[in-house]
């Protein structure tokens, strides 16, 4: 009587060690998969370029010279020539030098920044015309 | 009841520390100009705080970040604006102060502590000058970046700290706008403090061959006169920042030099078109002269017609200054490192 119950209890141990993982992964019952939601990354941030994938955006980010630290050896430091008709023009890239340039009124704002101006020039005339605790 | 309340107000307050005598004379725009820079000073301060609000101190998107600062932001490019001219009407005073203390011979005895504290204030100041350039994240900044690089190389176990390889993995551009938000500022602050407290102690230095001790006013009169000049400085730069907008270019080719530094650094880059190595000799051999000022010229007179020799000095000096940053701007370098 004992060896039948040994039996047994081994009979249904061996039972249950062949069922599938994925009765074990979802507690024996079936379930929708969970989808992997992607992490938070720069594409959903405001100075993401149209169409940048988080992929792309990592590759550059691993490839960005300023992350190792030979960017700035030796051989990067041989500068161009900056002759305008030289032999290296093909090759240069085109670089847009930047430069200080009149506000456009168009910009966010504009009207405060000058009533700002405007306070900012009255405070300093009516302190230079009633000169207080001079 | 109401000057009793005010009367206890500034006792509490330690306001009565501010009634003290001072020469009248500091009333006067070449005699306020340190007064000047301190404004600019704290313009800097308060809009930096504003500005590092949308940095971004990643090299990724540093340059996009003030781009979208310029375009997005409501006020943004006025901000910059006001953070930039700041910075620019900070060179102008803080330099014309400079000349006026020693044309005027004010760092005589018993002042040499006040020109000492004040050249190691200009330092700090250049330095945050050049930080802020490089943060920007442009074909200038970068290039900026890259000289700066050169020079430490050069300086073996002195610039290791200086340089990507102390800590990599983390980009030098996010070090360099810790230095320039925390540890720059950090060492500015106490030593303009110094700077304060030894015009105080010694106070303001009389006009050139006077005695010391002429006729005096309260001092908060001439915190009047401040505030007054204060708010004619923020005036100005609020229009500069309304009319020009600071330059600001696109994120930086790797490898090319096509651009010119901001006009406070051209003078170097001229003489570095000379010979390379000024970069590194010329910064130094102008602070050392600076310190060491107060320490060779031990003529007691104050007067510039009496001083023939220290004043066709600095003539010659800034003459020079002027001429190579003139030179730098208007021509084409073609130096190579």
């Amino acid at each position: 009587m004992p060896k039948n119950w040994l039996f047994q209890i081994f009979a249904v141990l061996l039972f249950v060690s062949f069922l599938t993982g994925k009765v074990y992964a979802h507690g024996g019952h079936k379930k929708p998969a969970v989808e992997m939601e992607e992490p938070a990354s720069a594409v959903d941030s405001p100075y993401a370029v149209d169409g940048e994938s988080t992929e792309s955006s990592r590759d550059e980010e691993d490839s960005f010279p300023l992350s190792r630290p030979d960017i700035f050896a030796d051989e990067s430091m041989e500068h161009m020539d900056l002759q305008p008709s030289g032999a290296m023009d093909h090759k240069m890239p085109h670089v847009e030098i930047a430069k200080r340039e009149w506000v456009s009124s168009k910009q966010k704002g504009y009207g405060t920044a000058v009533g700002i101006t405007i306070f900012a020039g009255l405070i300093f005339g009516a302190l230079s015309f009633k000169r207080p605790g001079e | 009841m109401a000057n009793g309340l005010l009367e206890t107000i500034k006792d509490r307050l330690g306001l009565n520390l501010l009634q003290y005598d001072i020469e009248e004379h500091a009333n006067s725009i070449p005699y306020s100009l340190g007064g000047m820079s301190l404004v600019s000073i704290k313009l800097l301060i308060i809009s930096g705080f504003l500005l590092a609000q949308f940095f971004v101190p990643d090299p990724e998107r540093a340059n996009q970040s003030v781009h979208y600062l310029m375009n997005q932001v409501y006020l943004g490019w006025f901000l910059r604006g006001v953070h930039f001219w700041s910075a620019e009407v900070l060179t102008v005073t803080m330099t014309l102060h400079l000349l006026r203390v020693y044309f005027t011979a004010s760092y005589k005895s018993p002042r040499e502590i006040n020109w000492l504290t004040g050249v190691v204030l200009l330092l700090v100041i250049v330095n945050l000058l050049f930080t802020g350039t490089v943060l920007k994240w442009d074909q200038e900044a970068y290039e900026a970046l890259d000289h700066f690089l050169w020079t430490v190389e050069r300086m073996g176990i002195f610039g290791f700290p200086l340089t990507e390889a102390f800590a990599q993995g983390v980009p030098l551009l996010s070090r360099i706008y810790m230095a320039h938000i925390s540890l720059l500022p950090l060492i500015l602050i106490p030593i303009l403090g110094l700077h304060l407290f030894y015009m105080k102690l010694h106070k303001v230095s009389p006009k050139p061959d006077q005695p010391e001790g002429g006729r005096t006013m309260p001092f908060s009169r001439h915190l009047a006169y401040l505030t007054r000049a204060g708010a004619g400085i923020f005036a100005v730069i609020c229009l500069l920042a309304l009319l020009i907008a600071p330059p600001l270019g696109e994120k930086a080719i790797i490898g090319l030099e096509v651009t010119k530094p901001p006009w406070q650094f051209v003078w170097l880059y001229a003489l570095e078109n000379i010979w390379v190595p000024f970069l590194i000799v010329a910064p130094v051999v102008l602070i050392m002269t600076l310190l060491a000022i107060p320490f060779v010229d031990r003529n007691k007179e104050t007067l510039w017609k009496k001083r023939p020799i220290a004043i066709a000095f600095m003539v010659i000096v800034a003459g020079t200054i002027v001429g190579l940053i003139v030179w730098g701007s208007v021509t084409t370098m073609t130096h190579k490192m």
